[in-house]
């Protein structure tokens, strides 16, 4: 199977006006064809970031390091052009705040065809116009992704639509331009259950038919491990677990693994309360594990050195507990 | 694409400050703008005094010439080092009248925005927040006087009572106060949809105190940047109004009206008109590059203060 | 039972699709209405907590400002504790027992939190209007910060300085220091963290028992549901389809919506996704005739076309489905 993300020990740290923020400390993974990764982690763990950077979308303030860092065979460090060769059919991402996704001023119909005509350049090499394309073909993206009056929301413009309906269409945009890499963060949040499921299950005919690998960034373990097929835990711009989904949910090796396994309300009250994690994230030097203030086995040794992320059995942990 | 990067520090104004002063334009603005209005509030303050004591004497004590007194045999020489922006028709030391007259257009500036801010600020949050007909009247009534060009409406209304700069400080004020309905609305509208305002409606606040509690202060925030750009746009229109002689009258000195009187000996004895002109210009421009500079600092941020 | 406390009688609260215009006017057209809470009837007794269950367009948002008054309803009424609700708009309100009494905590902790305000006024703003000295302000504050796990050091911090967790304690701090009889919670922990999630709802949980609150709690998360709620009311466009005791909802629901929500919610440990029902959403202005869900049901049957099940009880269970009366 074809790899088509291959990064190693990547960075992105943020130049503000209040100091260097790092926000990826050191991130290494690859991506196969037709494979779903979900990347599982909370507000401040680079998981974002992580997305923008390999969609080449960071603010001009970010600054990237890797040893290694090939998209779709292309090497992205060797010039920022690369992205933008990529982008469209290449790679695609799905952003979190569905507000500032889309162009105020254009229809969703206008920039649905936009989507079209970039995909059909893109693959075949044949140049459409925006106007040539035709709307029967849009209004049938729109209801696979279940947006509800499909005729008259494609006429309409993104502050006419609640920020879910926006999330939807940039689904469809997706599945417009069926990428090679799809980069989905936070996708179904606004989202109600049901059109959730709908919503995932186009995400998978995806990878099936045109064998798109998926990064999916999601806060919640459970949505994670039902649609990916591995998982890589997050946490403090670093990762701390990857593993396929079974492996990871059946044993969980890393105590942040298992807190948010095990913080998932699964019972009543009435049998007890929630397992929780306790605290809150709190950045720490690179010299001790980021979970250390959290984590219910701390040691001193997780306060003065930084577990590597080593190979345990049948995934990789971070973890001063296994070694 | 922004992404945030949430920074938890709480910021205040001095890191505002600090945050101007850092970028070199809004730098030079903010000094020229600082001298402005200090040296306009004392020789301010040596006027009223001298006025106060019959000693006019006071109001040119700083200055390198009295700036009523002709001297027919220096009229009309060029910037020289006695005098540096040379001198009127007159005789009389330019740069004494164009510092003497400061107070004036920096008064007004502070009056007709503040008296802006009140007027159009009550109209426009009343209007935001209490919405349906008393939204649509204040609305209607801001848009009737922005429908007049402001120039013609603060002719008519000096026409008509008379002018002279208290006449011409109401006459603006009437013209100004629209811009900021506008403005104070709009932010009315964005505060209201906040859920803390249910909140305190639940809590049993009473919408004149829910105003004051949770809408002016961003509200003020918001349209800092644009008022004191603002401050500029006054003293260029009451420039305009003394140049058509609305203004104070002579011998009182006022730049727009020496920049009208300096026409007639314009472009030999250019400096007569050159140098008031110059001086409006560079507080103008002063001030929108402050303004300007205020807008990015606090706007596109994370609120604080 | 007593199921007094808390008692909703044949509410109904329409929005205006969009704005009248002169066209309107002219036509002598009726703008179309949007039913959010469409003749709903729900009690509960006290020191309980009752669930709204359902998905956007459910109008649960929309019944949970009508229970604190902050809309008021077409038609219907409220009563709390025998007190009917006022609109926290009207002149009744001022008066009323339950001013300040009614509290609700929203979902987004970004927008419920004035952000130009101090912890310590945020919190003491619901006592403003009790006339209490400032000394026992800032104990009853202190109190309430206590009680969700914030020490004094957060007083005079602002919401930006917080993470979203500590605002959504903040905004429950607010929300309890009055001793409220009631508090709607409006999923007040969708927009945080999952690992945050578990500390709010147990707080939440601690809460209600120590100081015997009763709760109108809404979400779209069944998980949520199961770990907090006494009772669950299942709502689609509007109406509440099936009501009851949160076990009995949970380990076998009748109505087939409630059904088909319940098998959408993703289990850790379940690969896979679930085979859900199709069919279009519904717009909410749009509504169908007879029974709301008929489009999407697996189960449709003429009748459900045309005419609007009525309530039934079966046990301790009101549902309204034609399988089943």
């Amino acid at each position: 199977m074809g790899v088509t993300l291959s990064i190693e020990d990547l960075q992105v740290i943020y130049k503000t006006p209040d100091g260097t923020i790092p926000a990826v400390r050191g991130v290494s993974l690859e991506l196969s064809e037709s494979e779903i990764l979900g990347v599982v982690g909370e507000s401040g763990s680079g998981k974002s970031t992580l997305a923008f950077a390999i969609a080449g979308l960071l603010p001009k303030n970010a600054i990237v390091k890797a040893r290694k860092f090939i998209i779709l065979n292309n090497d992205a460090l060797s010039s920022p052009n690369v992205f933008n060769k990529l982008r469209g059919s290449g790679v695609f991402m799905v952003f979190q705040d569905p507000f500032s996704s889309l162009n105020p001023l254009l229809t969703i119909r206008d920039q649905l065809a936009e989507a079209y005509v970039t995909k059909v350049k893109q693959s075949k090499g044949v140049k459409v116009g925006i106007g040539d394309v035709d709307d029967e073909e849009l209004v049938e993206y729109l209801k696979r992704v279940n947006i509800p009056d499909p005729q008259i929301t494609l006429y309409k413009y993104p502050h006419q639509l609640s920020g879910g309906q926006i999330q939807r269409v940039m689904i469809a945009m997706a599945l417009i331009l069926e990428p090679r890499i799809l980069l989905a963060d936070e996708p179904t949040t606004a989202l109600d259950v049901l059109t959730q499921i709908q919503v995932l299950q186009e995400l998978k005919r995806l990878v099936d038919e045109i064998k798109t690998s998926i990064i999916f960034i999601t806060h919640d373990i459970a949505l994670a491990s039902a649609i990916g097929d591995r998982l890589a835990v997050m946490y403090g711009g670093l990762l701390m677990e990857v593993g396929n989904t079974e492996d990871v949910i059946r044993e969980p090796m890393h105590p942040y693994t298992q807190g948010l396994i095990a913080s998932i309300p699964s019972k009543s009250k009435y049998e007890g309360l929630l397992n929780e994690i306790k605290g809150i994230y709190v950045p720490t030097n690179l010299n001790e594990c980021p979970f250390a203030p959290r984590c219910p086995y701390v040691r001193d040794d997780c306060k003065n050195s930084l577990p590597e992320l080593r190979r345990v059995s049948n995934r990789f942990v971070r973890c001063h507990l296994y070694g | 694409m922004t992404l945030e990067v949430t920074v938890r520090r709480r910021r205040g104004w001095a890191d505002v400050v600090i945050r101007l002063l850092k970028k070199p334009d809004v730098a030079f603005g903010l000094v020229i703008v600082a001298l402005f209005y200090a040296w306009s509030m004392v020789e301010g303050v040596l006027q009223v005094v001298g006025a106060l004591l019959n000693n006019p004497a006071l109001g040119w004590a700083l200055l390198p010439y009295n700036p009523f007194q002709p001297h027919l045999s220096q009229s009309l020489q060029p910037p020289s080092i006695l005098h540096i922006m040379g001198t009127d028709d007159l005789g009389r030391d330019i740069l004494s009248r164009v510092l003497y007259a400061a107070p004036y257009d920096a008064l007004i500036s502070l009056v007709v925005v503040g008296g802006g801010i009140l007027i159009g600020g009550f109209i426009g949050m009343v209007a935001g927040f209490y919405g349906g007909g008393v939204e649509e009247f204040n609305m209607w009534l801001t848009d009737l006087f922005l429908a007049f060009p402001a120039l013609i409406l603060a002719m008519v209304i000096e026409a008509t009572f008379g002018h002279g700069y208290i006449y011409a400080m109401i006459a603006m004020i009437v013209v100004w106060w629209p811009s900021y309905a506008r403005l104070f609305r709009a932010e009315t509208i964005r505060v209201r949809s906040m859920k803390y305002i249910d909140a305190a409606l639940l809590s049993g606040l009473s919408r004149l105190e829910i105003i004051r509690r949770h809408i002016i202060r961003p509200a003020l925030i918001t349209i800092l940047p644009y008022a004191t750009l603002d401050l500029g746009n006054v003293i260029l229109f009451y420039s305009m109004l003394s140049f058509l002689g609305l203004g104070q009258q002579p011998p009182l000195p006022e730049w727009g009206s020496m920049v009208a009187l300096g026409l007639e000996y314009f472009p030999r004895w250019w400096w007569y008109s050159i140098m008031p002109g110059l001086v409006i210009l560079i507080i103008a421009v002063a001030t929108a590059l402050v303004g300007d500079g205020l807008r990015d600092v606090i706007g596109g941020e994370e609120r604080w203060v | 039972m007593d199921k007094d406390f808390l008692v909703i009688e044949h509410v109904v609260k329409t929005f205006q699709a969009r704005r009248r215009t002169i066209t309107d006017l002219i036509l002598r057209r009726r703008v179309p209405l949007i039913y959010a809470v469409n003749d709903v009837s729900l009690r509960l007794d006290k020191g309980r907590v009752l669930t709204l269950l359902g998905e956007t367009g459910s109008g649960k948002t929309t019944l949970g400002r009508l229970i604190v008054g902050l809309e008021k309803p077409d038609s219907g009424k409220i009563l709390i504790d025998g007190e009917e609700v006022s609109y926290v708009g009207s002149r009744e309100y001022i008066k009323s027992k339950l001013r300040g009494k009614l509290q609700i905590v929203f979902q987004d902790p970004a927008s419920s939190l004035d952000p130009y305000m101090t912890v310590k006024d945020i919190v003491a703003e619901p006592l403003t209007k009790l006339g209490i000295s400032k000394r026992d302000v800032i104990g009853a504050v202190r109190n309430a910060l206590e009680l969700v796990g914030l020490d004094s050091s957060f007083l005079n911090r602002r919401p930006t300085e917080l993470s979203g967790g500590q605002r959504q304690r903040v905004a429950i701090a607010r929300a309890i220091i009055t001793n409220p009889e009631l508090i709607v919670l409006d999923e007040p922990t969708s927009a945080l963290d999952a690992s945050i999630q578990a500390q709010i709802l147990n707080l939440l949980i601690k809460l209600q028992r120590d100081l015997g609150l009763t709760y109108v709690f809404i979400t779209h998360d069944a998980r949520v549901a199961k770990f907090v709620s006494d009772y669950i009311a299942v709502m689609y466009l509007g109406r509440v389809v099936e009501y009851g005791p949160a076990h009995e909802i949970l380990n076998k629901p009748l109505h087939p919506y409630t059904q088909a929500l319940l098998s959408a919610i993703p289990e850790v440990g379940r690969r896979g996704l679930p085979k859900i029902i199709g069919g279009e959403v519904p717009s909410a202005i749009n509504i169908p005739k007879g029974c709301p869900f008929w489009p999407r049901c697996p189960y449709t049957m003429d009748k459900c076309r045309v005419e609007l099940p009525k309530e039934v009880h079966i046990n301790n269970r009101t549902i309204m489905c034609h399988l089943y009366s």
